[in-house]
């Protein structure tokens, strides 16, 4: 007879795929994905690169350790704080209490955690064109680096949980193992610095093959691109040594957690509840409460009348929630929009600018308008509708005036431009954050509604695209026409400036009764 | 106070509300009940201008989504939602200033010490059990000193001494002339203080009884027998107000 668990994980795959085709909504969202995958592939093999433009894949390789080592070192500190889980609360009510050995449910576990990994990593495969183009790399190599950011995710839970577990029953010893391994991370973070210091001009060259050797040997991130490296240069050794390494990694956690006397049913039970409850209040739009940490400071809500309160609301919760006027995830996406014009210095100040207009899409979101949105307060308020609009990007705008300088300057002074395109430069990029910020707003007006999330994410990534096309289009024109206000990079700055700066006005102008009603039926 | 003239709400090709009309005078209470989908959710967020629909809703005499009825209009959701980097008193503040409210402290913590949150005061919301989350969310109703209040499930997940200070609250708003529109699952609670109860079933209202009148049924007996086993009116007329 089989296993009930196998059942369970079996029917839960066969109805949500049921679901996904049952649902319209979801079928064009479904494909929509596939169409952009292949979009991405065609667009991508379209044009062979000359083989010597493409840059060292190696350069590719370095990046997927930093990457993988940030979501895994990421994921696995929570083991010092809350934990990880690998279940749902359904899992807990009726898995759990059910006459299973706790072996068996954590297999069921760390099946169904693989499986959402796997989804996680999904943006990497709509980098096809750009790796290809820049690296030569096949979708099979592409294929594999998916596998491996999946498979980083996925062992940062594991090694989360399993660090939660082995360390709760334990204040001193959690304190001890923490201190190790922090201690650990430092002594490796401290020789990469010291091997690093030297001729800044090597310093990219030394940094990338310092990642690729010695890091190699780095659990988990390190293999799993040593793998991924070793693919693409036909080092079939590497593949095996980085894969096995991984699978011997998983198999000594889940061993250690069998093993253990502790009891992971009562380990994960707490942040369990807490996601659901998280998940169940974000359906139904109420206390859609995270996990962040609040940072408790002095200060209080006394200033403020009528829809200007929202300001000062969402500065007092911004300062709770971050310790820094900026986001940690913010200053994430400035390092590695930074880091890419570094590597693509080459190439101009285009693919710097660009890369960094993308990761600004992603920093837009990142406001307290969002979270607002789902509350009820912001359109019971009895002010006028633009006004509450105001106020409610209000918060915004400066953080993205920050955001900008910070980014946009220093990938402008890498390319070499001179003081005044840097200045057009970074007013440029403030265009296309004030640009986002409306199209945002534009998407919660229009597509509020929608039942399937990740489809308004959709339309969201083509309405910031079909917003930012004018602007992009102008300058191309004036390129093209040969037309120069102080150089043609400077004429492109001012061009795209002009064009966002108007159509976001435009846009928040055409939303401005978007607080009168939510239509939401979910508040 | 509240006015809703044949309100009809549809998702799409869902009737969610067909044709609601009634309304709650000054100093009245009036329930809505009946089963898990039978619209009052629906016919609640209409009124608070949280959703479009057909027809017309007022406020005081003014369209439900102006300025003017917005003001007079307190709103208890279904679920607390609240601000988890705010306070108890800060969520508190942050609506006085909204609305604009003239400060009284005295009214305020009188408030917080009703409903067992005056300790709490300085906690952030996010660290409060969700009766109390339930409790904080009724005071931010209250705290605007609305002249028509409308409560969606508010005795859910309150302890017994909540539901009793609530009650008492409930007769205490209509004796100062608050138009309160209550929709409940726990037809017991309100036996002893319902003005007028409409019961909904599959988005119409499926009967509506006056408590000044004479009856020979219970609330209970009358809910049981409009919303029978197949979700049908079994008997009785619908009625509209």
């Amino acid at each position: 007879m089989r296993s009930p668990l196998i059942y369970l994980l079996e029917r839960r795959l066969v109805n949500n795929v049921k679901r996904f085709v049952r649902s319209p909504l979801r079928l064009i969202l479904s494909l929509v994905v596939i169409g952009m995958l292949f979009f991405t592939v065609f667009a991508g093999n379209s044009e062979e690169p000359d083989a010597s433009e493409l840059r060292d894949p190696n350069e590719l390789y370095a990046i997927a350790f930093v990457l993988y080592s940030f979501v895994f070192l990421a994921i696995a500190n929570n083991g010092f704080s809350k934990g990880a889980t690998m279940f749902s609360m359904a899992d807990v009510n009726l898995v759990f209490t059910a006459p299973f050995r706790r072996q068996r449910v954590l297999f069921y576990g760390l099946t169904q955690q693989l499986g959402s990994s796997l989804l996680v990593g999904l943006f990497l495969l709509f980098q096809y064109t750009m790796l290809h183009r820049t690296y030569g790399i096949t979708y099979i190599h592409l294929i594999w680096l998916f596998l491996g950011y999946s498979l980083s995710v996925f062992c940062g839970q594991l090694t989360a949980m399993v660090v939660y577990t082995l360390t709760s029953s334990s204040e001193q010893r959690r304190r001890n193992v923490k201190l190790a391994c922090y201690g650990v991370l430092g002594v490796i973070a401290a020789a990469i610095i010291l091997s690093l210091l030297g001729d800044r001009a090597t310093l990219l060259p030394a940094a990338v093959n310092l990642a690729v050797t010695t890091l190699a040997w780095f659990p988990v991130s390190g293999w799993l691109s040593h793998a991924a490296a070793g693919l693409c240069t036909g080092n079939f050794v590497a593949v095996l040594t980085g894969t096995l390494g991984t699978c011997a990694f998983i198999g000594l956690l889940t061993f250690l957690v069998t093993r253990s006397d502790t009891d992971y049913y009562e380990d994960v039970l707490g942040l369990t509840e807490t996601t659901h409850r998280m998940k169940a209040a974000a359906k139904q739009g109420g206390m859609s409460f995270t996990s962040t940490k609040l940072y408790r400071r002095k200060g209080s809500l006394k200033k403020g009348w009528g829809a200007d309160v929202l300001f000062h609301k969402h500065n007092l919760e911004n300062s709770r929630e971050d310790t820094l006027y900026l986001s940690l995830s913010m200053l994430i996406f400035i390092v590695v929009s930074i880091l890419f014009s570094l590597i693509m210095r080459e190439a101009g100040i285009a693919a710097g600018f660009s890369f960094a207009v993308y990761m600004l899409m992603f920093a837009v979101s990142l406001g307290r308008m969002p979270k607002e949105l789902p509350r009820p307060y912001i359109y019971l308020i009895p002010e006028p509708p633009f006004k509450k609009l105001f106020w409610s990007i209000a918060e915004s705008l400066p953080k993205l005036a920050l955001y900008s300088l910070l980014c946009f300057a220093p990938i402008a002074l890498i390319c070499g431009l001179s003081a005044a395109e840097t200045v057009l430069c970074t007013l440029a990029g403030f265009s296309f954050a004030y640009l986002f910020l409306s199209g945002f707003v534009l998407v919660e007006r229009v597509f509020s509604g929608l039942t399937v999330r990740a489809l308004e994410l959709v339309f969201f990534f083509i309405t910031m695209v079909l917003l930012a096309a004018p602007g992009i289009v102008l300058a191309a024109i004036f390129n093209t026409m040969g037309v120069t206000i102080l150089s043609s990079d400077a004429t492109i700055f001012l061009a795209m400036l002009a064009c966002n700066s108007l159509i976001a006005t435009i846009v928040l102008y055409l939303c401005r009764n978007m607080l009168a009603y939510a239509e939401l039926n979910n508040l | 106070m509240l006015d809703i003239r044949h309100v009809t709400k549809r998702y799409g090709k869902l009737v969610a509300n067909h044709d609601i009309s009634f309304s709650v005078d000054e100093g009245k209470i009036a329930i809505l009940m009946g089963p898990n989908g039978a619209g009052k959710s629906t016919i609640i967020k209409c009124i608070a201008g949280l959703l479009r629909f057909e027809g017309e809703i007022t406020i005081g005499g003014f369209p439900n989504k102006s300025i003017e009825a917005k003001k007079l209009l307190g709103y208890v959701p279904e679920m607390p939602a609240l601000y988890e980097a705010l306070t108890v008193a800060e969520h508190l503040e942050f609506l006085r200033r909204t609305y604009k409210v003239p400060e009284d402290k005295p009214y305020t913590d009188a408030l917080l010490e009703r409903f067992e949150l005056y300790e709490k005061r300085d906690t952030l919301a996010k660290e409060l059990s969700k009766g109390m989350q339930q409790k904080l969310s009724i005071l931010c109703a209250l705290t605007i000193r609305p002249r028509a209040i409308i409560f969606d499930e508010p005795l859910v997940g309150l302890d017994p001494y909540a539901i009793r200070e609530l009650t008492k609250l409930f007769r205490e708003l209509r004796e100062a002339g608050v138009a309160q529109l209550i929709s409940t699952h726990m037809i017991s609670t309100v036996e002893d203080y319902w003005d007028v109860v409409h019961i909904m079933n599959k988005g119409e209202f499926a009967a509506t009884r006056y408590n000044n009148e004479c009856h020979e049924q219970s609330l209970e007996e009358l809910f049981f027998q409009l919303t029978g086993e197949d979700g049908k009116p079994i008997t009785g007329e619908k009625e509209e107000s």
